[in-house]
């Protein structure tokens, strides 16, 4: 397994080992892997249901955002559309 | 995740379900709640990719600007990233999932993916059923949801 857009990061067993202090402060989720190639694990820091909540309103406003510029178009999709596309 | 209330911690999701979060209510409100409820997202890079092409392409058609397009493909492909992490598979979890019959370039991604990491998909393909994945669709996720007070 590797990532392909760097969004998750690898880290070498003894990188994750010497440095987990400031991954844990980081916050980000991690792909420990055996000398740098052979996956052994996701690390998953766990947020605070506040942190997931401010997260979330966040990413709504943007989504808010999105909605108004399809709105000013006059743009709209119906969840019968969205439900077919996603019936593959 | 609050007091293990779901029975997953981590989610595979395919590429309608994408399109869904950028389009549409149902599909977003979901996101919302799994995103409350701290279970981990991730997605395979041709579905993410894939997500993204299907929603220039509906826009397009839809009569929107390429500028506008490219205006909402940008701030889209930002949020889709920060609700989702984006992993690639192995390719001794290709291999399996094409023995059980997934197509490389469709569905075969996020079924190695989700195979690798031992997590369910969300989905609504029915290619996805009878093929020894755990799956949910989003109905019966929110459902299910709903059934313990987190709707």
């Amino acid at each position: 397994m590797k990532t392909s857009t760097e969004r998750l990061k690898p880290v070498t067993v003894a990188e994750f080992r010497q440095h987990l202090k400031r991954y844990l402060e980081l916050g980000e989720p991690l792909l420990v892997a055996r000398r740098g190639k052979e996956p052994l694990g996701i690390f998953i820091p766990l947020r605070s249901r506040a942190e997931r909540e401010r997260a979330w309103k966040r990413m709504e406003e943007r989504l808010a955002a999105l909605d108004r510029l399809l709105a000013e178009h006059g743009i709209r999709f119906s969840e019968e559309e969205l439900d077919e596309l996603a019936e593959g | 995740m609050d007091g293990g209330s779901l029975p997953f911690e981590a989610l595979a999701l395919d590429g309608s379900f994408l399109q869904g979060v950028l389009l549409g209510r149902t599909r977003r409100v979901l996101a919302g709640r799994l995103t409350r409820e701290g279970v981990f997202l991730l997605t395979a890079p041709l579905q993410f990719a894939t997500a993204l092409n299907s929603v220039r392409l509906r826009l397009l058609d839809r009569g929107l600007g390429t500028s506008e397009v490219a205006a909402f493909l940008t701030e889209g492909e930002d949020l889709l990233a920060e609700l989702c992490t984006v992993i690639e598979p192995g390719r001794g979890a290709m291999m399996e999932a094409r023995n059980r019959g997934f197509k490389p370039g469709k569905d075969a991604e996020l079924a190695a993916l989700a195979l690798e990491l031992g997590v369910p998909v969300l989905t609504s393909d029915g290619d996805f059923w009878g093929r020894g994945l755990a799956t949910w669709t989003p109905e019966n996720l929110a459902s299910y949801l709903e059934s313990k007070g987190l709707g």
